[in-house]
């Protein structure tokens, strides 16, 4: 029998259904509420007047939103970029290791993960204040003389973003290079390749879907999370998370906020097209293992 | 290896230093948490006794699981077709997918509430629990997707070729392969269901206040020791759960078979 | 037939229906249901058993952490709430919402427990929407050790000296109406000049500003952190008795009043008990006792009779006279709320 029919025996098509139901109820019906109400009007006291215009999408041009916007896209390019540039070392030296230790290794660098990230939130601010730990440490240790500005801007931003995203980027990136076959570095080094070039020529591309994948699940996440900027940033640095919640709350212009998150799934959906190109679809679903 | 080691060090510093200071001050016998007044397990014994506060630990750990189990549910059938049987649905399903990965919390729980209130459906924690099944799609999907596209279909051939059902092809073979991917999706989707504020404060019913939420209105008066004493004992929790999954031999990764 | 794999797999299946089962049998009330949605650590517990106790109904308390969340939520859809608390401004745009029951003309008899003052209020004219629960002020919170001279005006948190150790609430409302008021204008204020005004002292106050925060500001100036802040007067008192040095003062410019208040969402699941639920808040020893635990001012005056002198006394939350009369309330401010959070996004952005 032909390789088709059998797959289609084991695994009939109807079994997509209950999934694609759940989502054309939960997921694709929302989306239509978000699209209709990104076209609405707002009342007198911020009820939605259904309608057809473009004010909300045309508000988005203003200098400071789009100020916000490229502010938004720096900081979370930065700490995805600090967060590959950490975890992939640490993913190296975790997908080298004896395999016992491989687990241990990587339980122990996820769990933080599975921890309230509000309450780390607080811990952080303990730690980074000028009368907090940190400070108070360098300053009995005599390495410095006043407190650090360490927290309420935007360098507790990104290292709170860094924190929280580090076992996001550790888990593609690991599995991965994991997957890599150990006897092209082998084969690599009897030829005489040195560091550089193995790392360049196979670690750095065989690697490139796990890194996609947590580019993706960094930088995603990172421009809509409005926690981290209002606890360690002071409510100082808005970002796009801080503007729709802004715009949702504060103003009550749902109409507003709406337009914003269109534009930004637009936005990420595009750049996620981009990245399923640039590596090629089966390799970037291999990684999440 | 000792730069190695050291650097391995350092990056356990960094993640794991907000997690000893909350440790510590959580036996801190003084309820501003600034400074160290001696050691004392009274605020161990506050959280204990607060029936409220283990009430909505036990409601969260109740949604989290329930969701977790559905979301497997709905999503280990649909990856089974779409990394096996190639089919036109696939390329909207992921798109789909992603759509729920991007939107924002906030943006989710609202349209959610909304969906809900058309429909004329009263909230609850069967609510959360539909809003975070929904969140948890896209990982319990990729995940299992992934997994399944790096096995191939040769086993599951040769079985069929030897007479057996497809249900015995799927419990005997499939699952089996499958489990250390099911187990990742659970206990991420976990953790997740876990951490949500937002959507949970739009989507809850009455009564149905869940420990993140509970832990943001008990942190409006900053970080108190029974906050810290609540969540070390959550993370005591979560390594036992964690231990217990590793003495039961779940691999990690699956044994190949080359 | 089925090998071990199956049965440990159906196992599974049973035991998380099992689980479900318990859940909805957990969910099943025996008893009568109220379900209240109330600000975090704005009630005192006994005060909910008490009305337990006394009407055999079980409470559901739920909180939430400000105006806006509430009103979100009660836009998007009702979600079985009975009893909810919402700000004057955000009252008077619930109910032009139509996201309100009436409380009934002969609803809430306690109503005349409440002093004159706090009643027919701009928002609710005839209170037919809400009942008076709290009230307060907005003013300057400071440590009285770093800052040995009383501050007297609103530019107390613009001065260079305190560089780094100002907290502002972070809330468009109060941060633009405590500009506007220092600059000499309306906190209502909707005219283009004087928003541009406000909008250029706020920006540059911005490096002096170590945060924006509307829930940590205790903290920090309890924790010496910060040396003043914009505050409301119940927090200031609540940092009073974890740090002696606070003080809190209203500026000679005037502030705004608010007033908090217990109101029913449209349709309520149970909207008779939550009318008991409020005349059981507006009793005097209830009112009392609420007034004691939260250290907020009440406007339940049948209540000051049995609330103890020095909370009575306490300036902070019961101001003299003389300075009530230069207290505005908030209004909503309709489609000018759109200037506002443009002149907020700036000054944060």
């Amino acid at each position: 029998m032909s390789a088709i029919s059998l797959k289609q025996r084991l695994n009939p098509a109807w079994l997509l259904w209950p999934l694609c139901l759940w989502l054309g109820i939960f997921i694709i019906l929302p989306l239509c509420i978000l699209i209709v109400y990104s076209f609405s009007k707002r009342g007198t006291y911020g009820e939605l007047e259904l309608a057809f215009q473009f004010g909300n999408y045309a508000k988005l041009l203003q200098p400071v939103y789009l100020r916000i916007g490229i502010r938004s896209l720096y900081i979370a390019g930065l700490s995805t970029l600090l967060c590959l540039i950490l975890a992939f070392p640490i993913s190296l030296i975790v997908a080298f290791s004896k395999p016992r230790i491989q687990k241990i290794l990587l339980i122990a660098l996820v769990l933080p993960m599975w921890t309230n990230l509000l309450i780390r939130c607080y811990a952080w601010v303990y730690l980074l204040r000028s009368e907090g730990l940190l400070n108070s440490g360098l300053q009995m240790l005599g390495f410095i003389r006043e407190p650090l500005p360490l927290i309420y801007n935007s360098f507790a931003v990104i290292l709170g973003l860094l924190y929280n995203f580090l076992p996001f980027a550790i888990l593609p990136m690991y599995a991965s290079i994991e997957k890599i076959d150990r006897r092209l570095f082998e084969a690599a080094r009897d030829l005489g390749a040195g560091n550089w070039i193995i790392f360049k020529k196979i670690l750095l591309p065989l690697s490139l879907p796990g890194i996609s994948a947590a580019v993706l699940l960094v930088f995603v996440p990172s421009m809509s999370l409005y926690i981290i900027p209002d606890i360690l940033g002071g409510g100082k640095t808005m970002l796009l998370g801080n503007l729709i919640q802004n715009q949702f709350l504060s103003a009550r212009d749902w109409g507003a906020g709406s337009a914003l998150s269109v534009v930004i799934l637009l936005l990420i959906l595009v750049i996620w097209l981009l990245a399923m190109k640039v590596t090629g679809r089966k390799k970037l679903e291999e990684l999440f293992s | 290896m000792l730069p190695q080691k050291f650097f391995l060090f350092l990056v356990f510093l960094f993640l794991y230093s907000p997690i000893v200071i909350l440790i510590l001050f959580s036996f801190n016998d003084s309820p501003f948490s600034a400074r160290w007044h001696g050691a004392t397990f009274k605020w161990y014994g506050l959280v204990w006794k607060n029936s409220s506060l283990l009430l909505t630990l036990s409601r969260s750990l109740l949604v989290a699981v329930v969701s977790s189990f559905f979301t497997i549910l709905l999503a280990l059938p649909a990856a089974l077709v779409s990394a096996r049987a190639f089919s036109r649905i696939n390329g909207s399903l992921r798109l789909a997918l992603m759509c729920s990965l991007i939107l924002p919390d906030l943006v989710m729980g609202i349209t959610t509430l909304t969906l809900f209130s058309c429909l004329h459906w009263n909230m609850g924690l069967h609510s959360i629990i539909v809003a975070h099944v929904t969140f948890c799609l896209p990982f319990a999907f990729f995940i299992i997707t992934a997994r399944l596209r790096n096995q191939g279909i040769a086993l599951e051939e040769a079985a069929t070729d030897l007479g057996a059902s497809p249900m015995q092809v799927f419990f005997k073979i499939t699952w089996p392969n499958l489990r250390p991917a099911v187990w990742a999706s659970l206990l991420l989707c976990i953790s997740l269901s876990l951490d949500d504020v937002v959507v949970s404060f739009f989507t809850a019913g009455p009564s149905s206040t869940t420990l993140p939420l509970k832990i943001q209105s008990m942190l409006k008066i900053g970080l108190n020791p029974q906050v810290n004493a609540l969540f070390t004992l959550i993370l005591i929790c979560i390594v036992l759960i964690v231990g217990i999954c590793a003495i039961l031999k779940t691999p990690w990764k699956p044994k190949t078979i080359s | 037939m089925f090998c071990k794999q199956p049965l440990a797999f159906w196992k599974y299946c049973i035991h998380l229906c099992g689980l479900s089962c318990l859940y909805l049998f957990l969910a099943c009330g025996k008893q009568e249901e109220l379900n209240v949605l109330n600000w975090s650590d704005y009630i005192d517990e006994t005060v909910i058993k008490d009305f337990e106790k006394e009407f055999n109904v079980h409470v559901n308390y739920d909180t939430y952490t400000s105006n806006e969340e509430l009103m979100a939520k009660l836009q998007a859809g009702s979600s079985g709430n009975d009893v909810v608390f919402p700000s004057d401004y955000t009252v008077q745009a619930l109910w032009k919402q139509a996201l309100l029951e009436p409380l009934g003309d002969s609803g809430v008899t306690n109503m005349k427990n409440v002093g004159k003052k706090f009643k027919r209020l701009y928002f609710d004219p005839k209170n037919r929407w809400s009942a008076p629960y709290m009230w307060g002020t907005m003013g300057i919170a400071y440590n009285s050790k770093m800052i040995t001279e009383q501050p007297e005006s609103w530019d107390a948190l613009f001065d260079q000296r305190y560089a780094g150790r100002i907290v502002m609430l972070d809330s468009q409302r109060e941060v633009i109406a405590m500009a506007l008021k220092y600059l000499g204008y309306s906190m209502n204020s909707t005219k283009a000049s004087e928003l541009e005004e406000a909008k250029r002292i706020l920006i540059g106050q911005k490096p002096l500003v170590l945060a924006y925060t509307s829930d940590n500001y205790k903290s920090l100036l309890v924790s010496g952190e910060a040396w003043i802040s914009l505050a409301w007067s119940g927090d200031a008192s609540q940092a009073f008795s974890e740090n002696p040095d606070i003080r809190y003062i209203i500026p000679k410019e005037g502030t705004n009043l608010w007033m908090d208040n217990v109101c029913i969402p449209a349709r309520a699941p149970h909207k008779e008990l939550a009318l008991e639920f409020i005349n059981f808040l507006l009793r005097p020893d209830i009112g009392s006792r609420l007034s004691q635990k939260i250290l907020y001012a009440s406007p339940n005056e049948a209540s000051y009779t049995q609330t103890p002198p020095d909370i009575l006394n306490n300036s902070s939350l019961y101001p003299p006279q003389s300075l009530m009369e230069k207290c505005e309330w908030y209004e909503d401010l309709g489609t000018a709320n759109q200037k506002w959070d443009l002149i907020w996004t700036e000054i944060k952005g």
